[in-house]
């Protein structure tokens, strides 16, 4: 698309699973790595984003769209940056960490640290390793070792993890 | 069930060190620390979380009136933070909290865990006691210069760099107005002191050569 004055200019991202993204640059440049890709004048054709997959590039183009129409009001950017992470997976949250820290989005990777360390808290090993898909690879000897290590860890604790 | 939830593998595990460190400084410590049970990849990561705090307020209000719980619940306490200061591995330290009801047998391990606060340049310390008739006195000898066999250079080289302290409280501890001015002279950072309830001030003079300081809270200092 000719860029005329006046015409919002738009970015075409690829993941690396070779999908491709229009975007609004104005909402892409909340990506500081797209960003200095911009300045450097790297961004005439298509971007690849070697580190994120289309299912998750999806997902951080629509918070990209989302944060971006928000005025500067930071109680209402916060509060759509909760229920854009309210419906997420566990899966998808990880996936969106190791994705915003290498677009270098502070803002997504503080909210998304936010919200895993939130679903960890109060919540039992057992539920932790079920719910993150964490695989346990100590043998029962080992793993009475770390917690008898770690004993100070489980006194008063009340883990709330029904759910 | 196991597949389902297993999906393609372990997707949070894969996240690099010090991204999973950022996370688990977003938990108490004992929440931090409890996920080294979690695998193998997790046993020291909460190792390296800048901040720690050690606030027993919760456990001590349990057991308000009864003496003899305070007193075992003391020396419980300093074997845990003496436990977690062994272990623990990160060189700086953004927060620093300890928060219990002193007891005289805790004065040395008191000394010595402020001396790993300053060592890691801890940014934020807080050292709050409670009521218990005794009273730890914050030492002077933390600012004076190290005395070793070098030849004296240009200045004295202090016991430690207090230059990147930006907030320090202390509550029923004993600090002269000798050791505040000092911490003024010596933090270019410092941006809140809060003293509470030390007898030993008489005569303050706030002053340092860059002072930054915007919260200064005396209270009960007489």
């Amino acid at each position: 698309m000719a860029a005329e004055t006046g015409t919002p200019t738009t970015l075409t991202l690829k993941s690396n699973d070779d999908e491709l993204f229009s975007v609004a640059e104005s909402a892409a440049i909340l990506s500081v790595t797209i960003r200095n890709m911009v300045e450097d004048g790297c961004a005439g054709g298509v971007i690849p984003l070697d580190n994120v997959d289309g299912k998750t590039l999806a997902s951080v183009i629509t918070y990209m769209n989302g944060i971006s129409a928000i005025p500067a009001d930071e109680e209402k950017k916060k509060s759509y940056r909760d229920k854009f992470l309210s419906d997420k997976d566990f899966e998808t949250l990880a996936d969106m960490v190791l994705a915003a820290n290498y677009l270098n989005m502070s803002c997504l990777m503080d909210a998304v640290s936010a919200k895993i360390a939130q679903v960890m808290e109060k919540k039992s090993v057992g539920w932790v390793r079920r719910k993150f898909g964490i695989e346990n690879d100590y043998t029962p000897e080992e793993e009475a070792a770390v917690k008898e290590e770690h004993k100070w860890t489980f006194e008063g604790v009340e883990t709330d993890d029904d759910n | 069930c196991a597949k389902r939830c297993f999906g393609d593998g372990d997707r949070i595990s894969r996240l690099p060190d010090d991204i999973l460190v950022d996370i688990l400084s977003l938990l108490s410590l004992k929440e931090a620390a409890r996920t080294s049970v979690l695998s193998s990849r997790w046993i020291n990561l909460w190792k390296h979380t800048p901040s720690l705090n050690f606030d027993a307020k919760s456990s001590l209000r349990k057991i308000k009136k009864n003496i003899k719980l305070l007193k075992s619940e003391g020396s419980k306490y300093v074997e845990w933070v003496n436990s977690v200061l062994q272990s623990h591995k990160s060189t700086t330290l953004k927060e620093f909290i300890i928060h219990f009801r002193f007891d005289i047998t805790a004065e040395n391990s008191i000394t010595q865990w402020l001396e790993f606060a300053f060592s890691r340049q801890v940014q934020r310390l807080e050292l709050f006691m409670e009521k218990s008739g005794i009273f730890y006195c914050f030492p002077e000898e933390f600012f004076s210069p190290c005395s070793g066999t070098e030849p004296k250079l240009q200045q004295p080289r202090m016991l430690f760099d207090f230059k990147s302290l930006k907030q320090l409280s202390f509550k029923m501890i004993i600090v002269s107005d000798r050791a505040i001015e000092l911490f003024l002279h010596n933090c270019p950072l410092l941006e809140q002191l809060i003293v509470h309830y030390s007898k030993k001030i008489s005569k303050l003079e706030v002053c340092g050569p860059s002072l930054m300081l915007k919260h200064l809270e005396l209270y009960y200092c007489m």
